[in-house]
Formats: structure tokens, C-alpha cells, sequence
């Protein structure tokens, strides 16, 4: 499937100039800055970056599913449909939780209550949008066990999460997150604890889903496997910025930000013995106060302004941009 | 030279659920300086093999010899000197090292349990510490001073610190950040040259094992199903669970088939609380054949150049060797 068949102008949620911050000892941090970011109808987009660059703070700001108390919000905004829905109260939210979005997490386990069994736990994501009740409840619930392929659904329903491999956990927990029909479904590193073969299946799985209901993906991942498996945009985050965005096969063909670039060097075959190319350094910390870009420190082109100005995000291509010093005056990298 | 030399090795572990038989009868030699990369999905048993190698986890049965010592069955007190020649290095670098000492104690333990002098063995642990990259003053330092990069660099100076023969690495990248990964992978190769040391290298990132590996061995229910020589492996897979193990793993290019267009390997690893009769893939085969369910196919040269364990892969035409000629007395 291509984006475009489903692809309309309007963005189904929006995010402009997003920035999250986090309560520390220090007071509040900003962990996502500026984040602009949109997903269409039916498009798959992926979020790829590094542990802690905010990407998935950032989807849970899409949600306003943040920690309350420790992490909010604090600047930009998010709209879907046209709707800012950083204003609405805690029941509009809820309405919209579900039905128009949902979440599955790296931690399917965790993301499933141990003491509840896998029928109530199904049963009970059905209700929240829908009245149905008994017989009827009882075979939505086994037809969306078969929707993820789970083997023996009738017998599944009745145990209990400890007796699912990890695999067919996180099938339970998509069945769950479709069960209100999403227009939306947000994938935080869905198959990160999975093998291959299971990751496999699980990414088939959701773009089998993606086919037949027609709805939107937005997937978190730290994997340039995955993005090239599933998306059909792709935005990469360092620090908590969006430094590159495109379409899959330009970022794959025509990366512009030297982080992007050596992400994807990393992906590509080295023969034995040789080195592989290093991006040197680590991963800056939450919050870290900085001026300028923040890769410049491990960006083997960096330049004088890269550490005096942060860079704003260009265009560098049709609906491709990054954000860059190196791009800016012609010097490509 | 042949460094280790495993042969029909047995664990199985009673539990409360019955027995699991995790390692079924398995071969393994692994050369000096040679790097074994070991892949198969979790629950195959190659963790548990590593640590049976190193004797954590006793074994039922079959032998382990190191330079053609048998170490099967050593006490305690027989491993001492054994110890220092194989080391581990673990995937949870964080739960590896105790987080109420300091980094250079974490270190020096082995070499001070080994006789040195606590001067010596600062010393030499500083060397250590330079070694994997670390800044002197890591010395002092506690493990949750560190990222996880760095620390997976401070159990890899542990690992070195006694100048083993054999480093099992059980998944040593696998929790560390993408960026970092190389910086470890590369440290790690320098070492081997450096130092000679081979490397059991378990991972379910193949990628990782293409790069590093001389050799490569699946494993599945407890047994090896297929290895190879890193050229011949990656190119003609012949095992059916080696080929889908091989075509699950994301291609890296947005223009390859995806997933939802591909046949893929259905199912899961299955318990190894009861082995089937046969071969321990036939549940998922999707060749499976009345033999499969008979015996168990044993490892044999294939098409290639890879040792298979496969009823169905057919056995190669006789090797192009000119036979000796017999003499001709006129």
C-alpha cells in the first residue's frame, strides 16, 4: 500500500512546535523542543531515534497521556481533525482515546494486568467504545483474536497474561487497541522485545490491519529495519528535535543530516574485519543545557555556527527537510 | 588448534514444570583466535550452553575439554586455574556489575583472587581501563556513573583482565543504543587481534554476527541445525529455519518486499519440556515430511559448504578429488 491512495490534505493529528518538559530537581527541562510533526489518513509515519531522544514523550504528548505531576506540555500545540486537543478536559479526551487513537508499548506484558484474564482485559477495551453485552460482546472479542491471529481464541480468552509468550501478549494488546477502531494507532517500539521471526509477524500483522481497516500508524523505533519495513514518512530525532524528515526512500537514498547519515551507514553490510564506522561520543543527556545544534559535539563536519546557533528546520527537498547548518549554504555533506 | 572441544554435550534442568531440555546432544569446536557467532531465537538454549561452557550451569551429559583438558566434571577447587581461561561478558551490563564497588574493584576481584598485589592490580587495571577506553579516573568511579555503553566497556575490561583464552559474549550489543553498538563491536575486534582470545558470540542480531563471526552456528530445541563458514553461511543457507531466520530479518531497504507480501515462518519456538521424536523442527516446517517425525536428522556436509541437519537437503555429488591412481606394473 502507498500513502497516497489514502492520503488526503488535511493532517489527521498535528503537532506544531510541541515542547514537553519534565520536572527534575532542577526544576522544569525541556525534553521534546519544537516538535512539528503531522500524520495523514492511512499514511504510516515512523519516529526513529536513539534511548532518550524523546520520541516517545513526544507520542504521549500526542495522547496527553504524560505522567501527571512529572511531565506536561508546555508550549505548541496538537490538533486532530482541526481540534486543539491540548484544551479539552480529561472526559472529551477520554472519548477520544480509543476511538480515534490508541497505544501499544514495547512492554506488552506490563501493558496487560496479571490478575485479570485475557477475556476481561479484551472485553473491557470493547465496552469502553460500545455497548455491546454479552453473546455479542463474547464474539467481537473472539473475532478480534482472530483478527491478530491468535491460535485457539476460546481458550486464549480464558487465561491469563503469564501464560502468553511475549509475542502473543503483544497480540492481545493490539486486539486491544482496535478494538474501538482507531483512526490512528500509536506503535512505541512494538516489536523491540521480540525476535526476528516474531517481529516479523507482528509488523505483517500490523500492515495486514493497516490494509483492511485503513487506519494511521505512527511508529516509534530506534530500528532503520522496521522504518524501512513499514513507513511511508520518516522523521528522526536527536535530543528532542526532529533534525530530518522525508519520505522513506529519500531519507534511505538521500540522507542530509550527518546523524542520519551515520545512522544508516550502520545498517549498510561491512565485510568482516573491517571497522565499522563510528558516530563517536554518546547520546547527550536529558536536558543537558546547550547552545547550537546538539550533534555537533560527535558531527564530524561541525562547523563554528554549529555550536553557536541551533539550526531551524529547511526544506532540502519535496516534503523532505532538515535541520542543519551544513545544508544551509549549498555545502552538502 | 583446537581451543574447546564439546562433544554430545546434555543440560537438562529439572524445574517445577518438569524437566527443560535445553542443550540435546551438541558438537562444538571452536579454534584459537576464531570468533563462533551462535544465533537462534530466545529459549533455543544458547545462553544456557554458554553458561554451560563456563560451567555455571552444570550439564547431564557429554564432555567440555579446554586445551584438551577435560573440564566436565572439576570440582571447585580443580576450576581455579581453569576460571581465568574462559570469561563472559553479559547483555545487562547494568545487573553484571555490583553497584556497591567501584569500578576499578569490579575489575581487580578476579586479579587479586588470582594472587596480585592490590598495587599491581591497580595498576594493571588501569591499563585495562585505557585499554576499552575508558578515562583513567573510571577507577573510583561507581557503574551508575556510567552509560550503558560504558559500562558493557567496564565488563569487557574484567573479561580481558586475565588474558582468557575464550570470551563467551551473550548478547553483548543488544541493550545498548544503535550509535554505541559499533563503538563496542569494534573494541571488540581490535581485542580479538590484539589478543588472540576466540569469542562465542551469542546473539539474535544477525547483522552483528555477519560482521564479527569467522563462524556461524543456528541453533533450534537445543541442537544445531546448521553452520558455516561466514562466506558460505550467509550466502546458501540450507537448514529451512536458517533461510526463515534469514528472510525474517529486516532488509534495510524501503524498495524490498515487506512483510504482509512475504511467506513467513509461522509459529513460535515450541517447549522444550517434551522434545518431539524426530527433528526438532518439524512442527513449523513447511516441508515437513513422514521422515522428519521419525528420526532425528543428524549434521552432514551440504551443497555449499555448510553442515546441515536436514532430512531433505540432498547430500553433494562426490567431491571433484582424483582417486590415487593404482599402479600399473607391466
Amino acid at each position: 500500500m502507498n500513502a497516497q491512495t489514502f492520503a488526503v490534505d488535511t493532517p489527521f493529528i498535528e503537532a506544531r512546535g510541541l515542547t514537553t518538559s519534565v520536572r527534575t530537581k532542577r526544576g522544569e527541562v525541556p525534553i521534546v523542543t519544537g516538535f512539528d510533526l503531522s500524520v495523514r489518513r492511512g499514511e504510516t509515519v515512523a519516529i526513529v531515534g536513539e534511548s532518550g531522544c524523546g520520541k516517545s514523550l513526544a507520542a504521549l504528548s500526542l495522547m496527553q497521556l504524560l505522567p501527571k505531576g512529572r511531565a506536561r506540555v508546555s508550549g505548541g500545540e496538537v490538533r486532530l481533525d482541526g481540534r486543539d486537543i491540548l484544551t479539552l478536559k480529561a472526559r472529551e479526551l477520554n472519548a477520544l482515546r480509543g476511538r480515534e487513537i490508541a497505544l501499544i508499548s514495547q512492554d506488552p506484558m506490563s501493558a496487560l494486568n496479571p490478575v485479570i484474564s485475557i477475556g476481561a482485559q479484551l472485553r473491557e477495551a470493547i465496552t469502553a467504545h460500545s455497548d455491546l453485552k454479552g453473546e455479542a460482546l463474547h464474539a467481537r472479542a473472539i473475532e478480534l483474536m482472530r483478527l491478530v491471529q491468535i491460535p485457539d481464541p476460546e481458550a486464549r480468552l480464558r487465561e491469563y497474561p503469564h501464560r502468553l509468550s511475549g509475542g502473543m501478549c503483544q497480540r492481545v494488546s493490539i486486539a486491544m487497541a482496535i478494538a474501538s477502531q482507531p483512526r490512528l494507532l500509536i506503535a512505541d517500539e512494538p516489536t523491540t522485545a521480540l525476535d526476528v521471526t516474531i517481529q516479523a509477524q507482528v509488523l505483517q500483522l500490523l500492515q495486514r490491519l493497516k490494509r483492511e481497516t485503513g487506519m494511521a500508524l505512527l511508529i516509534i523505533t530506534h530500528d532503520f529495519g522496521v522504518v524501512a519495513e513499514m513507513a511511508d514518512r520518516v522523521a528522526v530525532m536527536y535530543a528532542g528535535r526532529i533534525v530530518e524528515e522525508g519520505p522513506v526512500r529519500e531519507i534511505f537514498r538521500n540522507p542530509r543530516h550527518p546523524y542520519t547519515q551515520g545512522l544508516l551507514a550502520l545498517t549498510r553490510h561491512h565485510p568482516r574485519g573491517m571497522r565499522l564506522p563510528e558516530i563517536a561520543g554518546l547520546v547527550p543527556a536529558y536536558g543537558e543545557a546547550r547552545t547550537g545544534c546538539a550533534f555537533a559535539d560527535r558531527c564530524p563536519q561541525a562547523r563554528a555556527i554549529c555550536r553557536q546557533l541551533t539550526p531551524e528546520r529547511r526544506s532540502v527537498g519535496p516534503l523532505h527537510d532538515t535541520a542543519c547548518w551544513l545544508t544551509e549554504t549549498g555545502e552538502v555533506a | 588448534m583446537t581451543l574447546l572441544s564439546v562433544r554430545n554435550l546434555e543440560v537438562h534442568l529439572p524445574t517445577t514444570h518438569g524437566v527443560v531440555h535445553a542443550v540435546n546432544g551438541l558438537d562444538l569446536d571452536i579454534a584459537a583466535g576464531e570468533t563462533v557467532g551462535l544465533i537462534g531465537e530466545s529459549g533455543c538454549g544458547k545462553s544456557t550452553l554458554g553458561k554451560t561452557l563456563m560451567r555455571l550451569v552444570p550439564s547431564t551429559g557429554g564432555s567440555i575439554s579446554l586445551e584438551g583438558q577435560d573440564i566436565t566434571h572439576l570440582d571447585a577447587r580443580g576450576l581455579k586455574p581453569v576460571r581465568p581461561k574462559i570469561q563472559m561478558v553479559f547483555q545487562d551490563n547494568a545487573s553484571a556489575l555490583n553497584p556497591r564497588h567501584t569500578v576499578g574493584q569490579s575489575i581487580s576481584q578476579p586479579l587479586r583472587l588470582n594472587g596480585w598485589s592490590k598495587r599491581d592490580a591497580r595498576q594493571h587495571t588501569e591499563e585495562l581501563l585505557a585499554r576499552v577506553g575508558l578515562p583513567k579516573d573510571s577507577f573510583d568511579r561507581y557503574p551508575n556513573e556510567f552509560s550503558g555503553g560504558q559500562r558493557q566497556r567496564v565488563g569487557i575490561a574484567r573479561a580481558i583482565a586475565l588474558n582468557p583464552k575464550l570470551i563467551v559474549c551473550d548478547e553483548p550489543v543488544s541493550a545498548l543504543d544503535v550509535s554505541v553498538r559499533a563503538q563496542v563491536i569494534n573494541l571488540l575486534g581490535d581485542l580479538q587481534r590484539d589478543l588472540g582470545v576466540s569469542f562465542l558470540f551469542i546473539s539474535h542480531d544477525l547483522s552483528v554476527v555477519e560482521h564479527i563471526a569467522d563462524r556461524v552456528i543456528v541453533m533450534y530445541l537445543g541442537r544445531i541445525v546448521e553452520q558455516g563458514r561466514g562466506d558460505s553461511f550467509w550466502k546458501s543457507p540450507k537448514h529451512p529455519y536458517t533461510r526463515a531466520l534469514l528472510d525474517a530479518a529486516p532488509a534495510h531497504d524501503p524498495d524490498a518486499p515487506r512483510a504482509v507480501d512475504k511467506p513467513l515462518l509461522q509459529g513460535e519456538l515450541p517447549s522444550n519440556l517434551h522434545l518431539p521424536q524426530g527433528c526438532p523442527f518439524q512442527g513449523r516446517c513447511p516441508l515437513v515430511e513422514a521422515r522428519c517425525r521419525e528420526s532425528v536428522p543428524q549434521l552432514r556436509r551440504a551443497e555449499g559448504g555448510n553442515q546441515v541437519a536436514c532430512h531433505l537437503v540432498p547430500e553433494p555429488a562426490e567431491p571433484a578429488v582424483q582417486p590415487v591412481p593404482e599402479p600399473v606394473y607391466s
